[in-house]
């Protein structure tokens, strides 16, 4: 029998086991448990053969005590390994009871550790499925419980004959596969789940039907058949086929983005993205993983890849409380490209049974990765000696991908040379305008100029810009110019030149149209490379006429209509290598005017209907007239004739008014203007060639009108009242007296006297309007009118004539002539008598003496007589009609008094 | 009658309004701030009183509830909505935005005008620009005319006697994106394809930068960020940020900015480059679009290449665009106006209209004695638009077999209009048939599908028949379509002579709630 070797058994057995932390706790619990209990059996749960490094083959007793010496001394040179402390208790424990140097100990250990496994097997089952109701595990999951379970080294496959299902494990997806689709995805997941549940719903929406056994752990596949980009583009032209809403375009959008995958690796990867965040979402919620599982099926996910993701989420510490933050941290700086920010995360984590697998796949991925990176330098390396700067940026952006926290990479990047600017050129003015692209963060621009082709001629114009424009002011004229714009950072290379070619032709500066009668001048500047000038002339009714102008600077044209606009294109010819070329026209209009006059007819009245006003005045042809205004506190407007700029308006106290031409006339005009609150000086000013022509002004404003205006019958009267606005007007009252218009001027005090307005004729009157004026001390006023409603009536009159006469007895009679007209059948009429100085207003302020009956169908008269007896003076005798339907109008007043 | 008509450019987050000025050039007219552009807000501060455009802007940002934003986006649906209290449709909420526009260039002005030519993305169906249209008459303007965005957009640079070219117009907008191949020529236009999309737009790269920003700040903030996001100031706070920093971007490779939260106080870099990587797949998308156009428009005219590209759009400004543009299809964008192209162009198109020199069915106009070229159609006499279909239209038929309906198309998308397809002879489906519903649908998807739930149904007619048919007997079925999309289809029995007509105008809001809608709109206060 071969002695134990202490290094092998240190290098096989003590090293491991002291490295594996999930192994270590079984010993360490075996060993706690037999001090515990002595006659415990725990030890079956160890491969005991297997740790203490038994020979294959029954040993005898002899064997065995020279096996177990060699073990106690290797255990003694590896004392610092906590494995061979462990191992030191156990096996002292079997010495103790002497099972370790017994042969029979060793010739059924097997058989008896595999009954107590069978029966441990069960007990890990029965705690099994009460801490995975999915009744599903990893195979790293199951072999981390079952060695927890004091099964070490069980196959897991075994859990599959008591209904568990072990598959392979699932590695959470990495960050970056969702993430530049997340800005389509996001939208839909979150605003329409009702329409589209699953990713799944869209990329096979062109298949009609909605997905059934979707996969995408192992394949991505519905319905057994698998998922393509032929698909994803099916199902992006039935998008844009449905019916149009916002759930639509928002599908569409994600799809035209997912058309983009190509590898159908990566297509998979995106779909099992999207059902692990919302597995994830939903566990963090607290849903339990079988409800999680369940809804994942239920919208069309295969019940195996369902309970896969869901337990393997559940496990990477996605379920509730649990935020994982260890290895979640290297994810997700892989997933930020901070490869190296990762791996000082990996190593920093404290050991964890948890998550050994993890922390070694990450280590792998991190290591790829880092080789990746050195051979993204190394091709740098070589592309810049080769000068190929675009392959050299290319690799070390695939390196910063990787890296970016690098900072040293960043350094090599800006030091690149810079794209070459594209520039675009302009002419202006003051130049030519050279613009371009920026081409990077803290990029500064050198600008040169060549001219027609001549290498030698390069001159830099500018240099270490920091914006993107230029202007070349003193740019050649009439040459073909190429501009050349490079970029380059503060120690870094400069870029290629990017260039663009102009040939200068400056347009005309200053040109300008004037008119003066029937003539018009039009001027220009050029610069004096020009070969003279084009001038295009057009109008209406007319073609258009080119004339080119050579040694001048003016053009004339005489006889031009008045009113009509004349537009002038006026170019500069330039004598280029390339021929005779002209610049970029300017143009500029003019309007003969003719004489121009200034108004002496304006007038301003209220508006015939509606409020505002009405201006009527006449002008020369082809004139244009303005009207401005000023109020009549501000001063006196310019004297007729004079000729004011617009500013020189503006400064007297004038301001423009805003009219609306009512019927535009050769010669006499009507406008609308807006009302003017309070009195204003309005003033005609005709635009001329040097200004506005002042003419003669006249009185406008709308004062304040007056309220509350009625007016009714009084005896032959009408009686007019108002309330009068405040300030110093008059009022000017209006009607009409049956075809004759009438009108009086009220001031405030004669209205005081009387406390009203009396207008004569009340039958005839129709049409009142009151107009408040404003007092002032010249010219013509006008003002708002306000009517003043007061309708003639029309329904049976009755007029009568009255003589009182007095015998020398003092017997008084009264003879009346009565006439009824206006309407049909008789009507009665009472005459009423009233002593005293106050004519009776109404019946019962008077005393009713006697009824007359009136036929005022025919208009006949009738004569009355009615004694009053013996009666002193003053006293009244007046016909008010009985029934109230009648108008009964008064004669003279002085006739009804006695 | 005024010889004024606006353009307006009505925009998912901004708007513009423009006419022919006195020098027969379009001028874009500026609004009471002095802007160019207005938002396309609204804010109901009470039941009476609405403030639209920059204002309501920043109160929206506040107060979320009682404001409106994208309702562009909802156009020709059913969206309802109540603001403080009271019911609203985008139709009327649209209106409101027309009328302070117009009230806004009528005080500029001093005119008095109320013709108006609206513009649509050139991908809107019938439902959309019919609800356009009503928009217009709720605000009680006189619409003279609908077009497209990109058709204007192509009449405001001023195309002049150069020679045909072909152009695509890229548009890019706050809410949309249009992508249009037209062939242009002096005083002509015409339509070869379209496409697009219209949930892509600048509001998706804002939406982008929050989020990039929000992880930078959650990052280097930590623990102290947890629960950030649910505090509506700090949100509120991101969002300006968010789009100061999108279009600082555009002038500069890096931007400072600085957020806070409770505690945690962190001041980020962001730079171009960042911005770029966050918002490549919006760009894609925009490329895809667009490549998609010029094949179509390839497959319907061989051998087209695309002369010019033009950017229109306030979001076509940034410069990955233009980038993207010519390192992945190698084309040459020119910048425009941007966002003020299509208001200009509107205009244009409106005065070509009133001056009764615009021919819009791609038939040109007789010379007249009277037609003097015109410098705002770049020395053309007369403007001829042709256009195409934006959506595939369609009608339901029942497969012999298996007794399935689906949809037939009789004319698709970007199918030049106006055009008369070939009649349709169909069949009855059963023995003693007694009438035929005819059943007019409109492609709803962004392609054609057969599926009738995948389509929108227009209208419905019924053809009773004058007496019982046996199955197979013949139905003739002749189709009209107008310039404008309209679409006319009569069905006839051949045998009695009975015939049915149907007219599709469809329209969310029929007269009596248009007129409902104005009354409303026109009670309340609006400021701008």
């Amino acid at each position: 029998m071969a002695t134990l070797n202490s290094s092998e058994y240190k290098k096989l057995v003590l090293q491991p086991w002291a490295a594996d932390s999930t192994k270590m706790a079984v010993l360490e619990k075996v060993v706690s448990q037999l001090s515990l209990n002595p006659q415990s059996e725990e030890y079956l749960t160890l491969d005991l053969p297997g740790l203490f490094a038994l020979p294959p083959g029954g040993l005898t007793k002899a064997q065995l005590e020279g096996h177990s010496n060699a073990l106690r001394s290797a255990l003694n040179k590896s004392n610092r390994l906590k494995s061979a402390s462990a191992l030191g208790k156990l096996l002292d424990f079997l010495r103790n009871r002497e099972l370790f140097t017994d042969p029979d100990f060793w010739a059924d250990f097997q058989s008896r550790r595999a009954a107590d496994q069978q029966r441990r097997l069960m007990s890990a089952v029965s705690d099994l499925e009460s801490e995975t109701p999915l009744r599903t595990l990893s195979r790293g999951q199951a072999l981390r419980r079952l060695a927890a379970l004091g099964l070490d080294g069980l196959d897991p496959s075994l859990l599959s004959q008591h209904g568990f299902a072990v598959f392979d494990d699932l590695r959470p997806p990495v960050e970056g596969e969702l993430s530049r689709l997340r800005s389509t995805w996001g939208p839909v997941r979150d605003k329409h789940g009702s329409d589209y549940p699953t990713v799944f719903h869209l990329m096979v929406l062109g298949r009609q039907n909605p997905p059934v056994k979707a996969r995408c752990v192992d394949e991505l596949s519905v319905g057994g058949k698998p998922v393509t980009s032929t698909d994803i583009e099916q199902s992006h032209a039935q998008a844009l086929r449905t019916r149009d809403s916002n759930a639509v375009q928002d599908a569409a959008k994600f799809l035209a983005e997912l058309k983009r995958v190509r590898d159908p690796e990566t297509l998979r990867r995106v779909a099992f993205a999207t059902v692990w965040e919302r597995a994830k979402q939903q566990l963090s919620q607290g849903i339990p993983s079988v409800r999680v599982a369940k809804g994942l099926c239920s919208s069309g996910l295969d019940e195996l890849d369902a309970v896969r993701i869901v337990a393997a989420v559940a496990e990477a510490g996605n379920g509730p409380g649990n935020s994982g933050v260890g290895v979640e941290a290297v994810r997700e700086a892989l997933a930020q490209g901070k490869n190296e920010r990762a791996r000082r995360t990996l190593e920093a984590l404290k050991e964890d049974p948890q998550t050994v697998e993890e922390r070694r796949e990450l280590a792998t991925r991190i290591e790829e990765r880092a080789r990746d990176k050195a051979r993204a330098l190394s091709d740098y390396e070589s592309a810049m000696t080769r000068e190929d700067y675009a392959q050299a940026r290319s690799r070390l952006q695939d390196a910063l991908q990787i890296d970016a926290d690098d900072s040293a990479v960043e350094e090599l990047l800006v030091s690149l040379p810079l794209p070459a600017p594209r520039p675009t050129l302009r002419p202006t003015e003051s130049g030519v305008l050279v613009e371009w692209n920026g081409v990077g963060e803290g990029a500064h621009y050198d600008v040169y100029r060549s001219v027609n082709g001549v290498a030698s001629t390069q001159a830099r114009l500018a240099e270490s810009l920091a914006e993107l424009a230029f202007t070349d002011a003193e740019a050649p004229v009439g040459e073909q110019l190429r501009y050349a714009v490079v970029a380059a950072r503060p120690g870094g290379i400069s870029s290629a030149e990017g260039h663009a070619d102009i040939v200068h032709l400056p347009v005309p500066k200053a040109v300008s149209a004037k008119a003066r009668a029937s003539d018009i001048l039009v001027s220009w500047v050029v610069p004096p490379q020009t070969n003279g000038v084009k001038v295009r002339t057009l109008t209406l009714d007319a073609p258009p006429e080119t004339t080119h102008v050579q040694d001048s600077t003016t053009f004339h044209m005489s006889g031009a209509d008045i009113g009509r606009m004349y537009r002038f294109e006026v170019s500069a010819v330039y004598l280029t290598s390339g021929g005779p070329q002209e610049s970029p026209a300017v143009t500029a209009t003019a309007t003969p005017r003719g004489e121009v006059r200034p108004v002496t007819d304006l007038t301003v009245t209220a508006a015939g209907s509606g409020p505002g006003l009405e201006a009527r005045w006449s002008q020369s042809r082809g004139a244009v007239t303005e009207l401005w205004a000023m109020p009549i506190s501000a001063g006196q407007p310019p004297a007729v004739g004079t000729v004011l700029t617009s500013s020189e308006a503006s400064a007297s106290g004038l301001f423009p008014l805003r009219s609306t031409i009512l019927a535009p006339g050769d010669h006499h005009m009507t406008a609308r203007l807006h009302t003017l609150e309070g009195p204003h000086v309005v003033v005609p000013l005709t635009c001329g060639e040097s200004g506005f022509l002042v003419g003669v002004a006249t009185v406008a404003g709308n004062a304040p009108p007056v309220a509350h205006a009625a007016a009714e019958r009084f005896g032959d009267r009408v009686r007019l009242t108002w309330t009068w606005p405040g300030g110093n007007y008059d009022a000017l009252v209006r009607w009409r007296s049956g075809a004759a218009e009438e009108q009086v001027r009220v001031t405030k005090s004669s209205y005081g006297q009387h406390g009203a307005v009396y207008l004569p004729n009340a039958a005839e009157v129709s049409q009142i309007g009151v107009i408040t004026m404003a007092r002032t001390n010249s010219a013509p006023w006008v003002s708002q009118r306000v009517d003043v409603p007061f309708a003639s009536y029309t329904g049976p009159v009755i007029t009568y004539t009255s003589r009182i006469a007095k015998s020398l007895l003092g017997r008084a009679r009264v003879e009346l002539t009565v006439t009824g007209a206006h309407g049909t059948g008789s009507h009665d009429v009472g005459v009423y008598f009233a002593s005293g100085t106050t004519m009776p207003a109404r019946a019962n302020q008077a005393r009713h003496i006697s009824t007359l009956t009136v036929d005022c169908s025919r208009g006949a008269s009738q004569h009355h007589t009615v004694d009053l007896g013996r009666v002193r003076g003053p006293f009244w005798i007046r016909l008010f009609c009985d029934d109230g339907r009648v108008t009964v109008r008064d004669p003279k007043t002085s006739s009804l008094k006695g | 009658m005024s010889n004024t008509v606006y353009g307006i450019d009505l925009g998912t987050t901004y708007s513009a309004i423009a006419r022919i000025n006195e020098q027969e050039m379009a001028e874009v007219i500026k609004n009471f701030e002095g802007q160019d552009t207005t938002p396309s807000a609204l804010f109901f501060e009470s039941e009476d009183n609405v403030v639209i455009g920059a204002e309501a802007k920043r109160g929206a940002l506040a107060d979320p509830d009682n404001s409106c934003l994208l309702i562009k986006r909802e156009m020709g649906t059913d969206y309802a909505v109540q603001y403080q209290g009271k019911d609203y449709t985008p139709e009327s909420l649209s209106a409101l935005i027309l009328r302070a526009m117009v009230d806004a260039a009528n005080e500029a002005t001093g005119e008095d005008v109320d013709q108006v030519v609206i513009t649509v993305p050139a991908y809107f169906g019938t439902q959309e620009r019919e609800a356009t249209r009503q928009a217009g008459q709720i605000a009680q303007l006189n619409v003279v005319g609908i077009v497209t965005e990109p058709v204007a957009a192509a009449l405001s640079i001023g195309i002049r006697s150069e020679g045909a070219q072909t152009i695509m117009v890229y548009d890019l907008g706050g809410g949309t994106f249009d992508t249009t191949v037209m062939k242009v020529d002096s005083g002509k236009v015409e339509v070869v394809g379209i496409d697009g999309s219209r949930t892509l737009g600048g509001a998706d790269w804002d939406e982008a930068m929050v989020q990039l920003l929000l992880e930078r700040f959650k990052a280097e903030a930590g623990a102290n960020a947890e629960g950030c996001e649910a505090d509506d100031e700090f949100l509120l706070d991101l969002q300006l940020k968010a789009e100061e920093t999108k279009k600082s971007l555009t002038r500069k490779h890096d931007v400072k900015v600085s957020l806070r939260w409770e505690s945690a106080k962190v001041s980020l870099t962001i730079t171009r480059a960042d911005f770029e990587a966050a918002t490549a797949h919006l760009v894609n998308q925009t490329l895809e679009i667009a490549e998609r156009t010029v094949k179509n428009a390839q497959q319907k005219e061989p051998g087209l290449t695309i002369d010019r590209v033009l950017l229109v759009g306030g979001s076509s400004r940034m410069p990955m665009i233009s980038e993207a543009l010519r390192n992945t299809l190698n084309w040459e964008p020119e910048n425009t106006d941007f966002d003020l192209a299509v208001a200009k162009g509107a205009a244009i198109y409106g005065q070509a209209h009133i001056e009764e020199i615009l021919s819009s069915d791609g038939e040109e106009l007789p010379e007249t004695t009277g037609n003097e070229s015109k410098f705002f159609l770049g020395g053309a006499r007369s403007l001829s638009v042709k256009n195409v279909l934006a959506r595939g239209l369609g009608v339901q038929f029942v497969r012999e077999a298996s007794g399935d309906p689906y949809v037939h198309f009789f004319a698709h998308a970007n199918g030049t209009i106006p055009c008369e397809p070939a009649p349709i002879d169909a069949q009855t489906v059963a023995d003693q048939q007694t009438h035929v519903e005819l059943s007019l649908y409109e492609q709803a998807g962004d392609q054609e599908s057969e599926n009738v739930t995948d389509n929108r149904e227009l209208k419905s007619v019924d053809l009773p028949f004058a007496k019982p048919m046996p199955k197979e007997s013949p139905v003739r079925i002749l189709i009209t379509i107008t310039t404008e999309g309209l679409v006319r289809l009569k069905a006839e029995d051949p045998e009695s002579g009975n015939s049915v007509e149907l007219e599709a105008t469809v329209s969310q809001l029929d007269e009596q709630q248009v007129q409902e809608a104005a009354s409303q709109v026109s009670s309340l206060s609006l400021r701008s």
